[in-house]
C-alpha cells in the first residue's frame, strides 16, 4: 500500500513566530543576559576591594563597595554578597542607567559607581597603587565569553550566514 | 609538596620587574614598587602587578597540570611639570610612555627561578610570560604636583601544578 506525507509551511506563521520571537523574547534574554554580567562585573570588582585573589584590599567604611551594592539595587538587580551592606551609603552614591538599541535587539547598561573617591581607588594616586579592581572584574567577566571562531565552530557559520555566504 | 617555579608570582613579579627596570626609557625615572616610594626624586616609575585569574588548561605532563594565569601590571609615570618653574621638558612623560609601552608590545620573556639564589636565577624550561594583547597608555591628571602617564599590559603564562 502506497503512503504519502505532505509538508506545508505557512510562511505568514513563520513570519507571526519570528517577529513575536523578535519582538519579545529575545529582548528578555538579551537584557537578562546583560544583567547578568553587570551582577558579576560589581561582584568581581566588590571581591577585589575586598583583596581577594591578591589585590590590593581597599576597604575603610564600606562606602564605596556599597556603592556598588546600590547602583545594582538602584536598577533592580540583586546586590553579591560580596558587595554587602554598609551604613555608610549616601544618596546618589550608585546609579544604574538602561538604554535600548534600535528594535530592542541590545540593551545597554550603565552602571556608576559616583563616590567621590572611586577613580583614586582604581587608578591610584603618587602614594597610592592603582587597585585596578573594576578593570580586574572587566577583563575576568571579558575572558568568560566563549570565543569558539574555529573553522567547526558555530560562531563562524553565524558569522558566514550574517555575511551572505553558505556556511 | 614542592611548589612548581612557575606557580610563584615573586618570580613573575621580579622577572618582568627585572625586564622593565632595565628598558631605556626617556628621562631616565627612578623605578619602584608598589611597596616602596621613592625618596628625593624627581621623576619615577612605579610598577603594581594585579592578579587577574587562573584558569586550569590541560596536562602540561603525566604529573602536572597547568593553569592558564593573567595578570596585569600598570606602570604609572611620574613627571615634574611645567609650573615648576625650571625649564622642563613638557614631552618627556610621554615619550617615557611610549618607551614603556613599546618594551611590552611584543613582550615574551623566559621564566627565572628566583626562590633559591635570588641574585642568580635558573631559567625554568619550557616556561615563558607573554603579552597577551598590546598595551594601553592612559593620560592621567597631574597628581603630587607631576605630570602622569599610566602603561598598562595584561601578562600570561602557565602555571604547572602537580596532578
Amino acid at each position: 500500500m502506497a503512503h504519502s506525507d505532505t509538508l506545508q509551511f505557512e510562511e505568514s506563521r513563520w513570519d507571526a513566530a519570528v517577529s513575536n520571537f523578535l519582538r519579545t523574547l529575545l529582548p528578555e534574554v538579551v537584557g537578562g543576559a546583560v544583567r547578568s554580567m553587570a551582577v558579576e562585573v560589581v561582584d568581581h570588582t566588590a571581591r577585589g576591594l575586598n583583596g581577594a585573589g591578591g589585590t590590593p584590599k581597599r576597604i575603610d567604611t564600606g562606602r564605596l563597595r556599597a556603592g556598588w551594592r546600590v547602583a545594582l539595587q538602584n536598577g533592580g538587580m540583586p546586590a553579591p554578597d560580596s558587595a554587602s551592606a554598609s551604613a555608610d551609603s549616601l544618596p546618589g552614591d550608585g546609579v544604574s542607567v538602561f538604554s535600548r538599541g534600535p528594535g530592542g535587539l541590545s540593551e545597554d547598561i550603565e552602571v556608576r559607581n559616583n563616590v567621590e573617591y572611586a577613580r583614586y581607588v582604581e587608578e591610584g594616586t603618587e602614594t597610592m597603587a592603582p587597585g585596578k579592581h573594576l578593570e580586574r572584574a572587566l577583563r575576568i567577566v571579558r575572558g568568560g565569553f566563549p570565543r569558539e571562531t574555529g573553522p567547526d565552530s558555530i560562531g563562524a557559520d553565524m558569522k558566514a550566514a550574517w555575511n551572505g555566504r553558505k556556511p | 609538596m614542592t611548589i612548581d617555579p612557575t606557580a610563584r608570582y615573586t618570580n613573575i613579579r621580579a622577572r618582568v620587574t627585572g625586564y622593565l627596570t632595565g628598558l631605556t626609557v626617556s628621562g631616565s625615572p627612578s623605578w619602584v614598587t608598589e611597596l616602596g616610594q621613592p625618596v628625593g626624586a624627581t621623576r619615577w616609575a612605579r610598577i603594581t602587578y594585579v592578579p587577574i585569574r587562573e584558569t586550569w588548561a590541560g596536562r602540561y605532563t603525566g604529573s602536572q597540570i597547568v593553569a592558564d594565569s593573567r595578570i596585569l601590571v600598570v606602570i604609572d609615570l611620574f613627571y615634574e611639570q611645567a609650573d615648576t618653574g625650571a625649564s622642563v621638558d613638557l614631552y618627556a612623560v610621554d615619550r617615557a610612555a611610549d618607551d614603556v609601552a613599546h618594551g611590552l608590545r611584543s613582550l615574551a620573556l623566559s621564566l627565572l627561578d628566583y626562590s633559591s639564589t635570588p641574585a642568580a636565577p635558573t631559567t625554568v624550561s619550557g616556561a615563558r610570560i607573554f603579552v597577551v594583547e598590546p598595551p594601553t597608555i592612559t593620560r592621567l591628571d597631574p597628581s603630587g604636583g607631576r605630570a602622569r602617564r599610566q602603561v598598562s599590559a595584561e601578562l600570561r603564562w602557565y602555571l604547572r601544578h602537580a596532578a
